[in-house]
C-alpha cells in the first residue's frame, strides 16, 4: 500500500488532473461552462504579452492555472535574459499559478535562441552555477520554481553525474522543486540505456510537485518526444511507478502536434485518472 | 567546459549542411555521434519553417512549399534567432523577406500577414500596436470596416453577388487553394473542410480577401469589430495611447464576434 501521507515539501496541493491549454480547443474552453478539466497548463512564452492576458482572465475564475516555460535557458552560460525573467515574472504575478516550471536545459549560447532544449554537461561546476541560477530566479520570482527532467537524444562525454543524480543534487543546492515528466524519463532511458525505476529512485521523494505525461515516437534507433500521439503503456507503467515514489502529484497531458478534438483528450484524461486511482482510490486523495 | 561544448553543439545546429566530425558526445562511434547530433540539427530546421509557415500561411501558399521553405533556410542561415518568443523572429522574418521579393502579389501577402503579425504578436507590448494597424489598412481598406466572423457560414456568400464571390480569394487558407472561387467552389470548398472556425474578411481593390484565424488570433482580434469604420477606430485608437488590449477587448469583444458581411462589403 502507497504511504498517503507522502506530501511535497513546498506544500503545493495536488489538484488532480490537467491539459495543457492549446489554440485549437481554445474557442470551447472560452465558451464553457466546463470541460471537466481540472486545471490547464499555459506555455509562458504565448502569454508574456499583457495584450494577451485577456483570454487567462476571461478563464481565471474557472480554472487553476500551471506556467511552463520553454524559454528560461536555466542551463546556458550566458547571463540570464532579464528581459525574460521581468516578463515572465509578471506574468506570473498577474496569473498565481498553482506551479512554476521550466525545463532542464539551456537553449542557445552567445546570444542566439536555437529554441530546444538543449542537453547539458553534468558535473559539479555546472550544477553550482545553474542551482546559481535558480536561486535568482526564484527571488525575482518570490516562489519555488519547478524544473523538469528533458527528453535528450545526446549525452556528452565530460558529464561525470547522471541526469538523475544532477537533478537530485541541484534540487537541494537550489532548493527547488521538480516537475517529472515521466515521458521524458521513458524516452531517455531508451536513447541512453537507462533503467527507468533506478532514475526515479535517484530523485528525492519530497520535491515533485507535477507530472507531464505524453506520447512520443520510435524510429527504431532512437526516440523523439514529439508530443503528436497517445501516451502509450511503457509510460503509465513508469507513472504509476512515479505515483508510487512521489505520492499523489498533479498531473496533466501535454499534446502539442496532430492534436485532436478536445473531447478526444478528455477520454484519455479519463485513462490516466483510472491509472491514478489504481494506486490511490478516490476516497485516499483528499 | 560547458561553455565549449554548447557553443560546438549550436555551431553544429546552424550549420548549413549536417554536422560531421562531430567530438565530445558519449557514445560507441562516430556515426552514433553525428546521427544524434542531427536528431538536434533537423529539429532546429523543422521547428522553425514550422513556425513561419503557420505565420505566413498565404506567403506560403503564393510561394510554393518549395521556395517558401528555401526562403526559410536562406534566412535562417543568415540570422538565427536571438530572441525567446518564436512570434518575434516571424517579424524578423517578414522583414527581411519584404524587400526580396519582386512578384507584387507575394509583397501584398507579405506585407499584410507581417502586419498583422506586429499586431497580434507582439512579444512583450501591452499595448494594441497603433501603428502596425494603420500599416495594415492601407486608403482603400480604412473606408470599409474589416469583418471578424465567428464562423463562416455558405449562406454569407450566397447573399453576396455572383460576380463578387467569383472574385473571393483564399489567400490565407491553408490547402494550396489560390485560385480564384466559383460560387461551385465555395459550396464544394466548404462542404469538404467544414468551416467551422473563424475568419477575418475584408475587401481588397476589386476582390474580397479572407483569412482563417485561430481561436486565439479571433479573440484578440475581437477588439477589431466595431461598427465603425476601420478609420474611425484607428483615430480613437491613435487618440488614446493609454488604451490596453485588455480594455479595448472588454469594451468591444463582449458577445459581438458573430457578424456577417455588410453592404459595405457588397
Amino acid at each position: 500500500m502507497p504511504d498517503r501521507c507522502i506530501q511535497n515539501r513546498f506544500g503545493i496541493p495536488f489538484k488532480g488532473f490537467g491539459l495543457g491549454l492549446r489554440t485549437p480547443h481554445l474557442e470551447a474552453v472560452l465558451a464553457g461552462p466546463s470541460t471537466g478539466v481540472d486545471w490547464f497548463e499555459i506555455i509562458a512564452e504565448n502569454y508574456m504579452a499583457p495584450h494577451r492576458w485577456s483570454v487567462l482572465d476571461a478563464l481565471r475564475d474557472r480554472y487553476p492555472f500551471f506556467i511552463h516555460g520553454v524559454g528560461l535557458s536555466i542551463g546556458s552560460t550566458d547571463p540570464l535574459d532579464e528581459g525574460y525573467v521581468a516578463a515572465w515574472t509578471k506574468l506570473v504575478n498577474h496569473v498565481n499559478p498553482v506551479v512554476v516550471s521550466d525545463h532542464l536545459c539551456w537553449t542557445g549560447v552567445a546570444g542566439t535562441k536555437v529554441h530546444d532544449l538543449l542537453p547539458m554537461v553534468y558535473t559539479p561546476a555546472s550544477l553550482q552555477r545553474v542551482a546559481d541560477r535558480i536561486k535568482a530566479v526564484q527571488d525575482r520570482l518570490g516562489r519555488v520554481l519547478a524544473l523538469e527532467n528533458p527528453s535528450t537524444y545526446l549525452e556528452w562525454e565530460d558529464s561525470t553525474l547522471s541526469e538523475a543524480e544532477f537533478l537530485a543534487q541541484l534540487s537541494e543546492t537550489a532548493d527547488c522543486a521538480l516537475l517529472l515528466d515521466v515521458n521524458n524519463v521513458v524516452v531517455s532511458a531508451a536513447n541512453h540505456r537507462l533503467d527507468v525505476n533506478a532514475y526515479l529512485a535517484t530523485l528525492p521523494r519530497d520535491r515533485v510537485v507535477q507530472m507531464h505525461l505524453a506520447g512520443h515516437q520510435d524510429f527504431g534507433t532512437h526516440r523523439i518526444d514529439t508530443h503528436d500521439s497517445p501516451i502509450i503503456d511503457e509510460v503509465f507503467r513508469a507513472y504509476q511507478s512515479a505515483l508510487r515514489r512521489f505520492g499523489p502529484v498533479s498531473t496533466m497531458i501535454e499534446r502539442d502536434a496532430n492534436i485532436p478534438p478536445l473531447q478526444e483528450l478528455l477520454d484519455e484524461l479519463g485513462v490516466v485518472k483510472q491509472q491514478f486511482e489504481r494506486i490511490y482510490p478516490s476516497s485516499s486523495v483528499a | 567546459m560547458s561553455e565549449t561544448r554548447y557553443q560546438q553543439l549550436q555551431d553544429w545546429i546552424l550549420s548549413g549542411r549536417p554536422p560531421s566530425a562531430v567530438s565530445g558526445v558519449a557514445g560507441p562511434s562516430p556515426e552514433y555521434a553525428e546521427q544524434r547530433v542531427r536528431i538536434y540539427w533537423e529539429a532546429y530546421r523543422l521547428r522553425l519553417r514550422e513556425a513561419l509557415r503557420a505565420d505566413y500561411p498565404g506567403l506560403a501558399n503564393a510561394m510554393g512549399e518549395a521556395r517558401f521553405s528555401q526562403w526559410c533556410v536562406t534566412l535562417m542561415n543568415r540570422s538565427p534567432p536571438t530572441h525567446y518568443n518564436l512570434d518575434q523572429y516571424s517579424l524578423e522574418f517578414g522583414q527581411q523577406l519584404l524587400p526580396m521579393l519582386d512578384d507584387p502579389v507575394e509583397q501584398e501577402i507579405a506585407r499584410f500577414e507581417h502586419h498583422l503579425l506586429s499586431v497580434v504578436h507582439s512579444a512583450e507590448d501591452p499595448k494594441l500596436n497603433v501603428a502596425a494597424l494603420l500599416a495594415l489598412a492601407d486608403d482603400e481598406r480604412l473606408a470599409s470596416p474589416i469583418q471578424l466572423i465567428a464562423a463562416a457560414r455558405l449562406d454569407h456568400y450566397e447573399a453576396l453577388p455572383v460576380n463578387v464571390v467569383n472574385e473571393i480569394q483564399w489567400l490565407w487558407t491553408d490547402q494550396g487553394q489560390c485560385e480564384p472561387l466559383t460560387l461551385d467552389g465555395v459550396r464544394a470548398q466548404v462542404k469538404a473542410e467544414v468551416l467551422s472556425g473563424p475568419v477575418l474578411l475584408w475587401r481588397h481593390r476589386s476582390q474580397l480577401a479572407m483569412k482563417r484565424l485561430s481561436a486565439l488570433e479571433a479573440h484578440l482580434l475581437g477588439a477589431l469589430h466595431t461598427p465603425q469604420s476601420l478609420a474611425a477606430l484607428l483615430e480613437t485608437l491613435a487618440a488614446n495611447d493609454q488604451l490596453s488590449f485588455s480594455t479595448l477587448l472588454r469594451e468591444w469583444v463582449v458577445g459581438e464576434c458573430l457578424t456577417s458581411p455588410s453592404p459595405s462589403l457588397r
